[in-house]
Formats: structure tokens, sequence, C-alpha cells
């Protein structure tokens, strides 16, 4: 699957990056919401993580020009974020998240999330049991 | 686990440990700048947002103890923010406390110790703690 993560920590894309690629999927970087944005319309992504807290608060605002670009509303986004769940995740939902995720993150449940909102059957899942 | 995330997480969190002390110098220099007020309206903020940052992405690497010290620190930080205290002696003493002992856990996990017992009880106490807790920085009603 290919996958955007959105994020202006740049030590966590590298993680997440690395996870992914690990399991053979294609991993796209944005840093700010604009590249976000760009990135989303031009790859097609198949899923989204998304900070919301990137500077500027931008990441809510990604969130809503995401939803509401033709080429990119279908994309399921997995919204990430360090501040509690229960503060954000009712609100991100209304703006189009199909999931919220606090940080820290747990990569495999990072994985799982994204093979849920894609269906795609998750890497390795059959020789764990 | 994954066997296949396990094995690029231990790798990635070598990585991300060696740098650490670096970013840790970096977070003391922007408390120095707070301390000396030659500050920069956004110093406090960027601050703040490292600490944040840190408290995420730590936790993500595996290392929790990491996300369990910028809680309080964090919590310092925004309770400082609340009262209108963007510098001075209590918060740089308060912030290069914390930095300490990220520094000290740091030095641990390079040495591949995987038990702080004792940073565990020692953030436990925080909230009775006079001048790092959250309470110590905001104002009686």
């Amino acid at each position: 699957m290919k996958v955007l993560i959105a994020d202006d920590d740049k030590d966590l894309c590298q993680l997440l990056g690395a996870v992914l690629r690990s399991q053979g999927h294609e991993v796209f970087f944005a840093f700010d919401a604009a590249q976000a944005l760009i990135v989303a319309k031009n790859k097609s992504p198949d899923v989204i993580a998304l900070d919301i807290n990137m500077p500027g608060g931008t990441g809510t605002g990604a969130l809503q020009k995401i939803k509401m670009n033709m080429k990119t509303s279908m994309i399921p986004v997995l919204v990430i974020s360090a501040s509690s769940y229960e503060q954000n995740n009712a609100r991100m939902t209304q703006m189009g998240a199909a999931e919220y995720m606090q940080k820290p993150l747990d990569a495999d449940k990072f994985c799982a999330a994204l093979y849920r909102l894609t269906g795609q059957p998750a890497v390795g899942a059959a020789a764990q049991g | 686990m994954n066997a296949q995330i396990q094995e690029v997480l231990q790798r990635m969190r070598l990585v991300y440990l060696a740098n650490l002390t670096q970013r840790l110098d970096a977070m003391g220099t922007q408390v120095l700048e707070l301390k000396h007020g030659d500050v920069h309206a956004d110093s406090f903020e960027n601050l703040h947002r490292a600490v944040h940052t840190l408290k995420g992405t730590a936790g993500t690497y595996g290392l929790q103890i990491i996300t369990e010290i910028c809680e309080p620190f964090e919590d310092c930080l925004k309770a400082a923010h609340e009262s209108g205290m963007s510098g001075g002696d209590q918060l740089t003493n308060c912030c290069m406390h914390f930095i300490d002992l990220l520094r000290e856990v740091t030095s641990q996990l390079v040495a591949g110790e995987e038990s702080f017992t004792e940073v565990e009880a020692y953030l436990n106490d925080i909230p009775s703690s006079a001048t790092c807790s959250p309470s110590a920085f905001r104002r009686s009603p």
C-alpha cells in the first residue's frame, strides 16, 4: 500500500517509514500541512497518517482541505497526536478523520490501523497465527 | 509483536538514542535563553513543542521512561504558561532539572539499562514537589 505520513517530527517519520518499508509498503512524507495536501494530491496514497499538531496548528486545516478536495476526500485519514484521545477523537472524527491514535504510537497497532483502514491484509499476519 | 517490526524498532532506537544527547543539549540552550531574558517571542513555545515532541516520539521508539519524564515536564511548562510565566529562575531551574534527569536516563539507556525503578518512584512523588510540580507554577486563587 501507499502511505503518506504527514508529521513535522522527522524522527517519528523516519521510524514509521522504516517500519512500513520493512513490510513492503511505499511511504511518502510531508513535514507541514501545505506539503501534506500537495503530496496527497500528487501521489494518491491509500491512506494518510496526519499529525494535527504541526506548527501553527495547521494539521486540522490540512485535514479539512484533504476532506474537501475531490482528489483526496476519499482517502482515509488516521489522525495521530500526542494530545489526549478524549480531547480530540470526537472532533477529529466529525472533521472526517477515519480514526484517531494518540502518541506515543505502538508500531504494531499503527500498522494494524492502516491495514484496517485500507482493507488490506496485514503483512506477516498469517505467520503470527 | 511482528518480528520484522521489532527488529526495525531496535535498530532505529539505537540511532535515536545516539542523537538524543544532542537534542537535550539544544533543549538546555533554549532554557538558558529563557533564563537570560534574551528571548524571542516564540522561545517558550519552541521549548514546549520540543518537550511535547520528545514525549510522543520517544515512546514510539519504545523509550517509555523518556515519555514518563516528559509528561510532568510538559505539565510544568503548561502551568507556567497559564500563569503568565515564561522565564525566571524558578521555571528555568525546574526545566534544567528535568533535562538533567533526561540526560541521566539517556546515558543509562545507552549503557543498556532497562529498569528505572528509582526514577519512576521519583516521578510518582513529583505532584508533592514544591519546586518542580505543575502546582508550583499555578497562581494562588
